[in-house]
């Protein structure tokens, strides 16, 4: 089932008198439970067309389509609302909320969904016990390494049962056992809930385990490899 | 609501060195605001209550051309019914007719001109409470010695030493100024009062005596029992001269007053400025007055106005010039309103000193969350709910602050109030130059508190439209990037 369909997707960045053109003209289809991986060199607009699908950024010229919802179409409000129900988002940099514990911040997005508290606890509890933090609950942060850290924001992602997550290089800042240890439990995630992920990344390892490997150069799609 | 009650209150406390700055720098600015304000207008009641309410009145009556022409030539008629008619308009507490006007006062070595003031013992005790200035006290040498021989201790004795020749009708007062504790109050106040002790009695309605200021009374070396020449220029040009037994010494608060008043009764003054008019029949004789002083109970502007206009209204009497406190006295009420401007002026300096201080924080708290701030927009939240955490914290900070440092003051209010700080040396002198009574009272609790209470919540709106704008206008992207 197709879940996100880019048509035509340019985007250009004005850098004083300079235009950037970061998107070149992509067209793309992610269907449902697909453990994809967006690779290609530093500049080359992996986090830019990531950036898009999850309606942070605005393209110049293109459509990208949710659901049968054309996103381009809402005002910001209405996108802030649609992220919020319908994608996770998992971060270069864990972007943990610093006041709250772990599982504060996996209810956090519950909470501005208007869940329940006995909902909200129980499902942020879930879903820290499925990515191996069960014994972190109250810790806050601070308190975890960054792999522990990088868990409970994919623990966040889940949280809103969104029908995608996009990771920017999620493994980015981890070291080779919590990469390992996090591409496992996306991959549990992926393999047994059907949760669709779209990885931007540099890493190998993360490409070794994507099941659908498309590469970008230059803001244009130069291969697209699925396993 | 809970959940980013619980966010603000935890963010105020991820930096707890700067937060607490912030609260500390409102928590002072309330703190010496409200100390400040409450010095002032503490002097200022003081000043009016001294210069107003026991003295001048709050309403006074006097000839029309008095004001130009500030002579005896310019009185007015006295009569009961004249009184009975002011007395009738509401918000009247008490009426004050007087006489006063300058004579030359001679005694055995020495002469200098004295405000001879006719008065009505009974009213005017009502109003000034007159009485309670009557000297008990005289610090002289021979009371010092005899208390050397009854062993008070040197410290005592020696501080009696610098206020020799000094009167006193208030016995607080005499201890405040040797400094004694309670227990040496009790000791030895009453030890001073059985040594240092001073007939005197007060007027009586038709009183030949006069009573004295205890400034004037040094200066001329007279005492209770001895007699006062009185020289000047009476009603129309007539000479006034006569001899008055001192009854009394008053030891008045308004040191200019203590120097130079001579109080007697009413009729004997009139008497003796030959203020009256004879009408020509000879049978009808009206008795004058320089002025009818008059006290109210509600003394805000605008009942003292409007009791004003009602005297008027009453009186309809062209010759008369009816003036509030504030007409009469423009000198107190220019000095009380340029202090005030200025009082609120520096009050001003402090208040922007603070709000640029909390905007400091607030733009440092806005630049160091974009990141924080980006990832809760990603995630779906609201950025109005954003700002309401970020204006959470703002007045969860202020408030505190603001509420600690009105807890602060309230003891200091209290007991500055109640025991207002006694000035002494130079300051004291300058106090004096200004016929006020050397004392720093706190103005009792009022409308300052709610003043700063404002203030401050205004400076923390109009500071927290910043991180409001700031939030509005957060690009998510770059926020993410940092």
């Amino acid at each position: 089932m197709k879940i996100i369909e880019v048509k035509n997707l340019n985007k250009i960045y004005h850098e004083g008198e300079i235009n950037v053109h970061a998107v070149r003209g992509i067209d793309l289809v992610i269907e449902q439970g697909e453990f994809t991986a967006i690779v290609g060199p530093s500049g080359s607009g992996k986090t830019t067309l990531l950036n898009m699908i999850g309606g942070l950024d605005n393209p110049t010229e293109g459509e990208i389509v949710i659901d049968e919802i054309n996103i381009g179409n809402l005002k910001s409000s209405q996108l802030t609302d649609f992220r919020m129900k319908n994608i996770g988002f998992v971060f270069q940099a864990y972007n943990l909320i610093p006041v709250l514990t772990a599982k504060e911040n996996v209810e956090f997005i519950m909470h501005l969904q208007g869940k329940s508290k006995k909902e909200r606890a129980d499902r942020a509890i879930q879903l820290l016990e499925e990515v191996g933090l069960g014994e972190r609950v109250n810790s806050r942060p601070s308190k975890l390494s960054g792999g522990q850290q990088q868990r409970v924001a994919v623990a966040r992602a889940l949280a809103s049962k969104p029908k995608f997550i996009l990771a920017d290089e999620p493994t980015a800042n981890l070291d080779s056992e919590s990469t390992a240890n996090l591409l496992d439990i996306m991959e549990k995630l992926n393999r047994e809930e059907n949760i669709t992920f779209i990885f931007s990344t540099h890493d190998a390892r993360v490409v070794n385990k994507a099941r659908r490997v498309i590469t970008i150069d230059d803001g244009k799609i130069m291969s697209d490899i699925t396993k | 609501m809970k959940e980013y009650l619980k966010i603000a209150w935890r963010n105020i406390w991820r930096n707890k060195r700067r937060s607490l700055i912030t609260m500390s720098s409102i928590f002072f600015a309330v703190f010496l605001a409200i100390l400040m304000r409450s010095f002032q207008l503490g002097t200022y009641d003081g000043m009016i209550n001294t210069m107003v309410e026991m003295y001048s009145g709050y309403i006074q009556i006097e000839h029309v051309d008095f004001p130009e022409d500030k002579t005896i030539d310019n009185s007015i008629e006295y009569s009961e019914d004249i009184l009975k008619k002011i007395e009738s308009v509401n918000n009247v507490k008490t009426i004050v007719p007087r006489l006063a006007s300058f004579s030359y006062a001679y005694a055995k070595e020495q002469s200098k001109g004295v405000l001879f003031t006719g008065i009505n013992p009974e009213k005017e005790n009502e109003m000034t409470k007159l009485i309670k200035q009557l000297a008990n006290v005289k610090i002289t040498e021979q009371a010092i010695n005899k208390l050397k021989q009854k062993n008070v201790p040197r410290g005592i004795i020696n501080k009696l030493l610098t206020i020799e020749g000094d009167y006193y009708s208030d016995m607080e007062i005499l201890k405040f100024d040797l400094e004694l504790t309670d227990e040496q109050a009790n000791e030895y106040i009453p030890l001073i009062k059985m040594f240092a002790s001073v007939e005197g009695e007060f007027l009586t309605q038709n009183d030949n005596g006069v009573l004295i200021g205890a400034g004037l009374a040094n200066f001329l070396k007279l005492n209770v029992g001895d007699s006062i020449i009185l020289m000047g220029l009476g009603y129309h040009g007539s000479s006034a001269a006569d001899a008055f037994p001192i009854k009394g010494i008053l030891k008045i608060p308004n040191p200019k007053l203590n120097d130079m008043v001579v109080y007697g009764s009413l009729i004997k003054v009139q008497n003796y400025f030959s203020a009256y008019e004879v009408s020509d029949n000879t049978v009808d004789t009206t008795f004058l007055l320089s002025s009818y002083a008059v006290n109210v109970f509600n003394k805000d502007d605008e009942s003292v106005k409007q009791t004003k206009e009602n005297i008027i209204k009453i009186l309809q009497r062209e010759e008369f010039l009816v003036s509030s406190w504030k007409q009469a006295n423009k000198e107190l009420a220019n000095q009380i309103k340029s202090d005030n401007d200025g009082g609120v002026v520096m009050l001003g300096l402090l208040y922007i000193v603070i709000a640029f201080g909390v905007l400091g924080t607030v733009l440092m708290m806005v630049a160091e969350r974009q990141r924080e701030m980006g990832v809760m927009v990603a995630i779906g939240m609201k950025k109005k709910k954003l700002a309401l955490i970020v204006s959470l914290e703002m007045l969860f900070m202020s408030t505190t602050a603001l509420l600690a440092g009105i807890i602060a003051s309230i003891p200091f209010v209290i007991v500055g109030n109640l025991y207002p700080l006694r000035l002494s040396g130079e300051m004291a002198q300058m106090m004096a130059q200004y016929g006020m009574e050397p004392v720093l009272p706190l103005a009792w609790f009022g409308s300052y508190y709610t003043d700063q209470i404002l203030t401050i919540l205004i400076i923390v709106l109009v500071v927290s439209i910043y991180p409001l704008i700031s939030i509005g206008k957060l690009n998510v992207i770059k926020a993410l990037r940092g």
